[in-house]
């Protein structure tokens, strides 16, 4: 212990001089993971082994000088489990160590070989409400192993997929979503073959995904593939917002070169599509961005090109499975081989957990289609689905809303202000280049009245979401409005009372001209407490009716009404809302918003700030 | 017959990621979350029991995973939707991928014999017979 302690002293002397310098090294604390916070300096990764030192997740020198101990005794089991430390200590602390070390590692060699890219993809699979894990989107790289022939797209199934999630996963939505806030799960690093994420995505959950080409030099490559070698063997505790996946794929890039501080550009907290913008801004770093439609917008797609006859053949196979009319309809072979096309695409979108469990009806009748199919020679409807190019994820506007209002409420002689943060992410009214046409999220949203006397907390929203889901084509869905709320009392129920409110309200959506005009009708419910109430509990319920217009990129508008009736106070109430919300620049919307309900009438207009 | 597949399934897919150096290895588990059943869960309902939420191989480093998928019956498994829309078709990347898988060169040749099959081929829903008789009709096509 005591000669140690020496040879470790003696050493830390030796190297002192150039430590000192070393473990404030920004490619020391990207490859350590070291972070300022307010306990000081700690290694974001959580799993002890992944530090030599005992102590080493605090301490960057003490690390550092243990590591080039292993390394100068050419531990071939350190060696081989960091080859990125080992690189780097060895060319600046000139160790003089032959590199050729790193060729008697087997597993390192074979994980090489079977990993070693031909570029690399950072992709965003987009927005899916229906999860409360992928609500932001998420993202993951693709080592893509294949020449591109032609469009790259053609030979992705065969590339890797490497993905950074929680590990100990509930199927309790509650309980994943607190152990997700909390840290309650382990998260880590996994390589699985890309065509898992595409069935899986694309197909089952029906999500597009976007692929940012890196322009990766060789060099590069080789330390993303160390580094990544050194993250995959390792652990973290999995938070939700600030430890995700996002965060995690970013501070595996950040280890390759230090210069593009990609997580120094975003908040604590981390939003996926955030961490695709801070990949774009770094000057020529992204070299190309392709697009890999969902099921859904296939099925969309492909219905798109049917003629009216077409879709007449169309309806009648899936709605009576009418063979006789398809066989004895005048129409070409090249046509009907086309509405076969769009029938497997229809019923793969739409029946895709039966298709996949193969049982049922759904999945007899959709390999009868796949048999008939198979008896056309004729190539069939075009499959290639156009890239939504506005749609693109870092165009989006910034998460963060800062809103400051003039409000007059009726009845009284003098102006007001309105205050309103929200920490994310999309609101229906915002700005829809980059972002979700169908859904909307505010997350932690707060709201402040200011007069001269005082300013007061109006309401309080962790969680406001929307997913609409509109009619048309065969599908019938409902959409869904759910939120939590902590706020002033608009209807009328008691004098001057906060009120708990948990609603929901689903019904039917439609959309036209392409997303820019969507009407919508609801039956909603409204759960709420206040100790004000003549009694404490109250359920409110009604219906929720509402259109979201949009002009261009200039203005957006959402207005709606609900009525409803509180079942103990025997009350009937409405609220009515609008807002018209003029888009100036990425940064800048102002908006006119008007509000009425059963309690008071006001008048808003000012400027949104989204940053 | 499923057990089998889904244990060489379970071989093939996991990661070489440092497996006998670190603590932990790597899992599909970050792919089942939320109430509703996630493609991996139901996907593992198919092949009998690999579970999606576990962490499994961390002692298979030695085993060619990451090369994944380029077990053809593996890759059926996982593509049999996919596949079974591009066969019918005659064309498609998922076929395409799999002649790859196979080191098939006239890709058009496979697709164009496995068409004119499709309905020998698929009489199964077992993703070994698929692939032996996939395989089959490579070799009397002289494609393999």
């Amino acid at each position: 212990m005591v000669s140690r302690f020496f040879y470790f002293f003696f050493t830390f002397l030796l190297i002192s001089k150039s430590l000192a310098a070393d473990f404030y090294s920004p490619e020391w604390k990207n490859l350590l993971h070291y972070q300022k916070g307010i306990t000081g300096i700690t290694s974001d990764v959580d799993d002890p082994t992944f530090f030599v030192a005992k102590g080493g997740k605090h301490d960057p020198a003490l690390e550092l000088a243990e590591n080039i101990l292993k390394i100068n005794a050419r531990d071939k089991d350190f060696i081989c489990r960091f080859p990125a430390r080992f690189k780097y200590l060895n060319r600046t602390q000139n160790l003089n160590i032959d590199e050729s070390i790193l060729k008697s590692c087997d597993k390192y060699q074979v994980y090489l070989a079977d990993h070693y890219p031909k570029s690399v993809h950072l992709v965003f699979s987009s927005y899916y409400l229906e999860s409360p894990a992928s609500a932001f989107g998420h993202t993951f790289l693709r080592f893509s192993k294949n020449d591109y022939i032609q469009d790259d797209k053609k030979s992705e199934l065969l590339d890797v997929g490497i993905n950074y999630g929680a590990s100990n996963t509930s199927s309790n939505p509650l309980v994943y979503t607190v152990y997700g806030i909390i840290g309650g799960f382990q998260g880590n690093f996994s390589s699985i073959p890309y065509f898992y994420k595409i069935r899986e995505y694309n197909d089952f959950e029906s999500r597009d995904l976007w692929s940012y080409e890196l322009n990766f030099s060789e060099a590069q490559k080789e330390k993303l593939l160390d580094h990544l070698w050194e993250l995959g063997g390792t652990w973290y505790y999995y938070y939700f917002f600030t430890g995700n996946c996002s965060q995690k794929i970013l501070s595996l890039m950040d280890g390759i070169d230090p210069s593009w501080k990609l997580l120094d550009k975003l908040p604590a907290y981390i939003i996926p599509a955030e961490t695709i913008k801070a990949i774009d801004k770094v000057p020529g770093l992204v070299k190309k961005i392709s697009f890999r439609p969902s099921k859904r917008r296939i099925f969309q797609g492909t219905y798109g090109q049917l003629n009216n006859e077409e879709r007449g053949l169309f309806k009648k196979i899936i709605e009576k499975d009418d063979w006789n009319s398809f066989y004895s309809s005048q129409l070409s072979a090249q046509s009907k081989a086309k509405v076969l096309d769009v029938v497997i695409e229809f019923s793969d979108y739409k029946y895709s957990k039966e298709i996949l469990m193969e049982t049922g009806p759904r999945y007899e009748w959709k390999n009868k289609i796949l048999a008939e199919r198979s008896k056309f020679s004729e190539p069939g409807a075009d499959l290639n689905i156009n890239t939504p190019e506005k749609e693109q994820p870092h165009l989006s506007h910034p998460p963060r809303k800062f809103k400051l209002l003039a409000n007059k409420t009726e009845g009284e002689s003098e102006l007001s202000l309105k205050l309103t943060h929200r920490y994310a992410l999309h609101d229906f009214t915002d700005r829809i280049e980059g972002n979700p046409r169908l859904s909307s999220i505010n997350f932690f949203k707060t709201d402040f009245d200011i007069t001269k006397k005082a300013v007061k907390l109006n309401s309080f929203i962790p969680v406001e979401v929307a997913s609409f889901n509109p009619w048309g084509s065969y599908f019938f869905p409902l959409s869904l409005y759910g939120m939590i709320d902590y706020s002033k009392d608009k209807l009328n129920l008691c004098a001057d009372c906060r009120i708990f409110k948990g609603s929901i309200a689903s019904g039917p959506s439609w959309s036209f001209f392409n997303d820019r005009f969507i009407p919508y009708l609801f039956i909603s419910s409204d759960f709420m407490y206040a100790t004000g109430f003549g009694k404490n509990f109250e359920f409110n319920g009604g219906i929720l009716a509402g259109t979201i217009i949009r002009v261009s990129n200039l203005a957006s508008a959402h207005i709606k009404y609900q009525k409803s009736y509180a079942v103990f106070n025997k009350k009937e109430s409405y609220i009515a809302d609008g807002v018209l919300q003029f888009h100036h620049t990425k940064h800048l919307d102002s908006s006119i918003e008007a509000s009425a309900s059963s309690k008071r009438k006001q008048l808003m207009m000012g400027l949104n700030i989204l940053y | 017959m499923k057990m089998l597949l889904a244990i060489a399934i379970s071989l093939f897919s996991v990661s070489s990621f440092a497996a006998g150096y670190g603590s932990a290895g790597c899992g599909l588990g970050s792919i089942v979350l939320g109430d509703k059943p996630g493609f991996m869960q139901v996907f593992a309902a198919t092949t009998n029991g690999t579970s999606g939420s576990q962490t499994f191989g961390i002692t298979s480093g030695t085993s060619n995973c990451g090369s994944a998928g380029k077990s053809s019956e593996q890759f059926i498994e996982a593509n049999k939707v996919s596949l079974g829309n591009d066969i019918a078709r005659g064309q498609g990347e998922t076929v395409d991928s799999l002649a790859t898988i196979m080191n098939v060169s006239n890709k058009t040749g496979f697709a164009t014999a496995l068409k004119a099959q499709y309905s020998e081929i698929f009489k199964t829903s077992d993703a070994k017979t698929i692939n032996s008789k996939i395989m089959a009709i490579a070799k009397s096509n002289k494609l393999l």
